[in-house]
């Protein structure tokens, strides 16, 4: 990544990106195929 | 025997929608405001011991979607507890953020209430279904996971930039489409995982605008 912020800082949202996939995983069989 | 006829269940009155909601986004605050208090213990915590938490509540997350059907209680606790855990596996991020530049923070905050206050009204008042947008999101926010990973490990130039309005747009979209299941939800059961998933809209527009404003050059 592109600045000056130690790799945990930056790695933060994707941390918690994570976190709302997985959150999703409950409605995951008929919500992420339709 | 007394002649205690209960009503029927379905459909659920616009009060009961209204208890829903209220109930839904009490549980929002409660747990943000633990989020807050896990930050705050953990302010002079290492990175390490964030991920430890952050492991930790991945694992509270998990456990409260396997509970929320059988108890609604045991879900709330893993919700609270999710909070608190979350919160200290951010501290060190937070304490990063108001130690170079407490601004962002403040700016964050009050950018987040309007992004989340303005998506959700807009998803709970449309009579559009989301859910098409939503799976598209979905993929969208995987396909950004990924990017994020590679931007580790190749120099992309404004990755952190592409990352951060990327992941607005797609949290803009799912805050929406959060707020639009809240307004169809059916049973008051479903209140923690709701909660759950409008938190985490929350937290993750939240960190998006402290990179932006935070790590400006």
């Amino acid at each position: 990544m592109s600045n000056n912020a130690p790799l945990a800082v930056l790695l933060e949202p994707n941390a918690m990106a994570v976190l709302t996939v997985a959150a999703a995983l409950d409605r995951a069989p008929a919500a992420m195929r339709g | 025997m007394s002649s205690n006829t209960a009503a029927l269940p379905a459909p659920l009155t616009r009060d009961e929608t209204g208890t829903l909601f209220g109930q839904t986004m009490g549980l929002v605050a409660v747990t943000a405001g633990l989020f807050a208090l896990g930050a705050y213990l953990g302010r002079n915590m290492s990175y390490g011991w964030g991920w430890v938490f952050w492991i930790a509540g991945f694992a509270a997350l998990i456990g409260m979607n396997v509970v929320a059907q059988r108890s609604e209680r045991g879900a709330v606790t893993l919700l609270f507890g999710f909070g608190v855990l979350i919160g200290l596996a951010s501290a060190p991020t937070l304490s990063y953020y108001a130690s170079t530049n407490p601004q962002a923070l403040w700016q964050a905050g009050g950018a987040t209430a309007l992004v989340i206050g303005g998506f959700g009204a807009a998803g709970y008042a449309t009579r559009r279904d989301l859910s098409g947008i939503a799976r598209a999101l979905f993929w969208a926010l995987i396909a950004l996971i990924v990017f994020g990973i590679v931007a580790i490990f190749v120099r992309i130039p404004h990755s952190s930039l592409i990352y951060a309005v990327v992941g607005l747009v797609i949290f803009a979209g799912l805050t929406a489409y959060d707020f639009q299941r809240l307004r169809n939800a059916r049973d008051i059961r479903t209140a923690p995982l709701l909660a759950a998933s409008i938190f985490l809209d929350v937290l993750n527009v939240f960190l998006l605008l402290l990179s932006l404003f935070g790590n400006r050059d």
